[in-house]
């Protein structure tokens, strides 16, 4: 007891209580400025961007720019309509494998498992090629069935482990009795297991719609001048004939918003969903 | 209603490594409560799970009300379950958790279910439970909810699967009167899977004592206690345990035995009556089984009979309206229980047991002699043997 009270004074009480709070400024910091500057920058107009002064005349103009003369609005869409039905795709069957991992008791278990979440250890530009090859030779490129798809093979390894390990907190004993009582197994699942893993069915389909939501390299390989998403349009506004950075600090704010607005929403629920811990019976 | 049969019933898990329910053949009568008792692993909760279909069957057929059940779904075997965590649905209220299964089973309307979820709430004492969720109830009212689940099904079986062994003593103890009373006023035919012997004894018409997957004894609680059909079963029955020690039987210069540990000095002389119904050989070497209740201390050590031995007190245990007495026969400990008695460690102690109170167990454990001296204490004489196929 006085060994461990004498290396703990070694370290100051006053610098250990302030250090978590100094670091975690820090990165407060580090994350926000950009952020900050992003916003503050889309305001200014043309001339004022380039000085590096917070003193200027705010203009709405570069956002009435992104919405009302180029093709954001449309291309906002096709994030959300993909990021949306491939989060579907993923959560849906994350669901069923998840269950499926969790309550089987097939031989090879925990090597299937890892076998599952393996296949998402591969950076993405990897599979980028492949997956090229083969949706020209679908005929998918250009469509937004191929983002789709990509969005969902690559989510769903993971949405079937998040999946797994929330259907294994839950005591098997629940959903026996539910056979007990009379239900199939599909209704003890639907009725009695899907809404106890309601909050990490949310979790998973956030993370999944987020993942989509900010990719750039299926989009850019994927998809053409129709279904390309929002980053890729962000990109392509930075050409070979100067850049409005204005209009591209817009359009980042633009990509930013909705994932900000979404995760303020949610964010009971993902917490929840992440540390769901033991279900109080 | 509902009888139900066991028949050869084999379950094995991992292509047969492990053996969790050996030959199992076994009848329970319609009405009647059956406990399935035995240390855990024994396989007692298997037996019950495969009842309920939640486990397959290996081999062997189990009926219900005479309709083979073996290759049904759970929900077409019309059993209700009570589980050992209640398994209510968390995020169901009490009334839905209890109308669950008439919501699955049956085309009532929401009026009709919800005046029997009402009925049967208030013979559990639920009535103003009914709008709270599972997590804002008390594990004694968790517990009634769960009966409540299985009560409303009015089914063939009910199984329970350990459902006290959450809740504290005291509300075991109301707990075990209460469902003792439900099951004999709904008259519906219950198999009770408990470890717990007190719970064995006071609530089964019979008890089926397991060990190791196997059936060791079935039988009413006071059989199993004054006739267990072998050493597993009579020490298991019994609290505190039964007292054992390992002796040699020998005839010459009259009946008697005597400890077989080195340097002991236990001498137990038999009458010839009953060393001669015991059907054993001259040298046998048994084990001597009594029951705590049976030893009587502070006697005089120069009885008639020359039975009574000395040893000298490990220590008293006071419970109140008796002590626990451990002291030390040839090695290991042994417990009497004893009116109140006040002794310091390592004092002498005078005790003895009648021959009546003796048991004897040959070297596979089966049981040559029970309590008694009557017809059926000694089992070698009886052909049929006390487990009920």
């Amino acid at each position: 007891m006085s060994e461990r009270q004498a290396t703990d004074g070694l370290v100051p009480r006053r610098v250990r209580e302030a250090l978590p709070y100094v670091v975690l400024g820090l990165y407060a910091l580090w994350t926000l400025v950009p952020l900050a500057w992003m916003s503050v920058s889309a305001l200014k107009r043309r001339g004022d961007i380039i000085q590096l002064s917070f003193v200027f005349e705010p203009t709405l103009k570069n956002f009435r720019l992104v919405f009302f003369e180029s093709g954001v609005p449309g291309f906002l869409f096709n994030s959300v309509l993909v990021a949306s039905v491939s989060a579907l795709v993923a959560v849906f069957f994350g669901t069923l494998g998840g269950y499926a991992l969790s309550r089987s008791d097939m031989r090879g278990k925990k090597h299937l498992a890892f076998w599952i979440i393996s296949t998402r250890m591969a950076p993405i530009a990897v599979a980028i090629i492949p997956l090229f090859f083969l949706f020209t030779r679908l005929n998918l490129l250009g469509t937004y069935a191929a983002l789709i798809i990509a969005y969902s093979t690559f989510n769903l390894p993971f949405a079937i482990w998040m999946m797994r390990s929330f259907f294994d907190e839950i005591p098997e004993s629940i959903e026996e009795a539910a056979l007990v009582d009379g239900a199939t197994r599909w209704q003890a699942f639907r009725k009695t297991l899907v809404p106890l893993v309601a909050p990490g069915i949310g979790a998973t389909a956030i993370i999944c719609v987020v993942f989509a939501w900010n990719d750039f390299l299926f989009a850019f390989m994927f998809s053409n001048q129709d279904t390309q998403t929002i980053p890729v349009s962000a990109a392509q506004q930075i050409g070979q004939e100067g850049i409005d950075w204005g209009i591209v600090m817009a359009t980042g704010l633009v990509i930013l918003a909705p994932m900000v607005a979404f995760g303020m929403i949610v964010r009971e629920y993902l917490v929840e969903g992440l540390t769901m811990g033991a279900v109080k019976q | 209603m509902g009888n139900i049969s066991y028949q050869d019933v084999t379950k094995e898990f991992n292509d047969g490594a492990i053996v969790a329910v050996d030959d199992l053949s076994l009848e329970v009568e319609d009405g009647e409560f059956l406990v399935l008792l035995g240390p855990s692993g024994c396989g007692k909760s298997t037996t019950l799970r495969m009842l309920a279909g939640l486990e397959t069957v290996t081999e062997g057929e189990i009926s219900i009300d005479g309709e083979r059940v073996t290759g049904l779904e759970p929900r077409e075997r019309n059993v209700a379950m009570v589980f050992q965590n209640y398994a209510l649905y968390p995020h169901l209220t009490v009334e839905d958790n209890i109308a669950f299964s008439l919501r699955m089973n049956t085309d009532l309307d929401e009026d009709a279910i919800r005046e029997q979820v009402v009925e049967t709430a208030e013979l559990l004492d639920i009535q103003d439970l009914l709008e709270k969720k599972p997590g804002a109830l008390s594990g004694g009212q968790q517990q009634r909810v769960a009966l409540g689940r299985a009560i409303i099904r009015d089914p063939s079986v009910f199984l329970f699967d350990e459902p006290l062994s959450n809740l504290d003593a005291k509300l075991r103890a109301d707990m075990r009167t209460e469902l003792t009373r439900l099951q004999q006023e709904l008259g519906v035919t219950s198999v009770y899977v408990t470890h717990d012997q007190s719970e064995a004894m006071t609530m089964g018409d019979r008890i089926a004592v397991m060990n190791d997957g196997k059936l060791q004894q079935v039988g009413g609680p006071n059989d199993v206690y004054d006739h267990p059909a072998n050493e597993f079963v009579a020490g298991f029955i019994g609290e505190p345990s039964m007292n054992f020690l390992d002796v040699r039987f020998d005839r010459e210069d009259g009946p008697r035995l005597t400890t077989t540990g080195d340097g002991g000095s236990f001498v137990y002389p038999l009458s010839e009556a009953v060393a001669d119904r015991l059907g054993v050989s001259d040298g046998a070497r048994l084990t001597l089984g009594v029951r705590p209740e049976d030893i009587q201390v502070d006697v005089e050590a120069t009885g008639a009979s020359g039975r009574a031995q000395r040893t000298t007190v490990d220590v008293v245990e006071p419970m109140g309206s008796d002590s626990f007495v451990y002291f030390d026969v040839d090695g290991t400990v042994w417990t009497g229980r004893t009116d109140r008695i006040d002794r310091q460690p390592g004092s002498e102690l005078v005790y003895e047991f009648d021959e009546s109170a003796l048991y004897l167990f040959d070297e596979d454990g089966e049981t040559i002699k029970s309590i008694g001296t009557g017809e059926g204490s000694f089992h070698r004489e009886t052909e049929e043997p006390l487990v009920q196929e």
